[in-house]
């Protein structure tokens, strides 16, 4: 039996090579297509409206298609030692990044900073999203600056720490959509915390994997992810062709 | 009970939709009418007439007030912005 390797980066290693190419192009191309639709949705909103707490997110779908443009790449390049880290490094740090700046993106929409607060809860306002936005840059440069070559088992041992980081953006998001759900009392608003759970078991199914190497856990993140956005992607495009169909009718009438 | 304050995109989706509701059951649409379903101030919807009609959404005509294309394009925007706000969770 072939030994384990302890510090796999990109999951993608784990499947058959004659198949892994082939089913991550398919994967990567679902993914990006869904992210930019979703990016896309957003980006129109922002123009439109100006509102500055809607930036994070067409930014933050982008980066999140790009993520998986880095991982794909990773794949491709998977004999080339400095090519295959530094495209894990960059698919790492855009995941974070992008998942840090669409949760910002709810966090100012429900932060009511005003003159009375208390001026603790005011530090914590200002230093909590700059926290969030930092950390998914800040701490892979710095393993990147305090080891130049790339160090695969720092830089395994780095992506579990940056996946705990995800798993905690996205289940701020999920509770603030869950608080948003509850507040509207419409079950029509499920489908969002739903789209971004399957994000957080996408997560939690690759720290399960960076443990044992598992593939079914590999497969069931891919699963996982592709079902979120496609989801998330489902519900901008419902949203958009029902208001069409609606004001159609009003005209109609 | 205080209103709570609006956006300047609500209140000219507020006018707007005013001047539609107006138009739809008279005829016409007059401001005394829209400043009864916005609530706003006399000076302040006049100020909000005048950016409107700076930017092509409506148009006056001898104190008649009709919406336009433009004004229209407008309404079905802020919909789908306000829905897919709430959509997502926002």
């Amino acid at each position: 039996m072939a030994m384990l390797d302890p510090n796999v980066l990109n999951p993608y290693v784990l499947l058959d090579p004659a198949v892994a190419p082939f089913l991550g192009v398919i994967i990567t191309s679902v993914s990006v297509v869904a992210s930019l639709l979703i990016s896309r949705y957003f980006f129109r909103s922002y123009t439109f409206s100006g509102f500055g707490y809607l930036l994070g997110l067409p930014v933050g779908f982008a980066f999140l298609g790009a993520s998986f443009v880095f991982e794909m790449a990773g794949v491709l390049y998977i004999a080339n030692p400095i090519l295959h880290p530094a495209f894990f490094w960059i698919q790492m740090s855009l995941q974070s990044e992008a998942l840090a700046l669409i949760a910002l993106s709810y966090y100012y929409r429900n932060s009511s900073g005003g003159p009375g607060q208390l001026m603790g809860r005011n530090i914590l306002v200002t230093a909590l999203p700059l926290m969030m936005v930092t950390i998914p840059f800040i701490v892979p440069t710095a393993a990147l600056v305090a080891e130049p070559y790339f160090n695969y088992a720092g830089l395994a041992d780095l992506s579990f720490y940056m996946r705990i980081f995800n798993v905690a953006v996205i289940a701020y998001i999920f509770r603030t959509t869950i608080v948003s759900l509850v507040r509207a009392a419409n079950i029509k608003l499920l489908y969002v915390p739903a789209a971004f759970a399957l994000l957080w078991l996408e997560q939690y199914s690759l720290i399960i994997a960076y443990f044992d190497n598992s593939v079914m856990a590999f497969v069931g993140s891919a699963a996982a992810r592709l079902a979120g956005l496609a989801l998330f992607a489902y519900i901008m495009h419902s949203v958009s062709s029902r208001r069409k169909m609606e004001i159609e009718a009003r005209k109609a009438t | 009970m205080k209103q709570e304050k609006r956006h300047k995109l609500q209140l000219f989706y507020d006018i707007l939709c005013a001047i539609e509701e107006d138009v739809m059951h008279n005829e016409v649409a007059k401001p005394t009418h829209i400043q009864h379903f916005t609530r706003l101030s006399y000076d302040k919807m006049m100020n909000h007439f005048d950016e409107l009609e700076g930017k092509g959404m409506i148009h006056r005509v001898s104190g008649l007030i009709a919406i336009t294309g433009k004004g229209k394009k407008f309404i079905e925007q802020y919909d789908q912005l306000i829905n897919l706000i709430e959509s997502a969770g926002l």
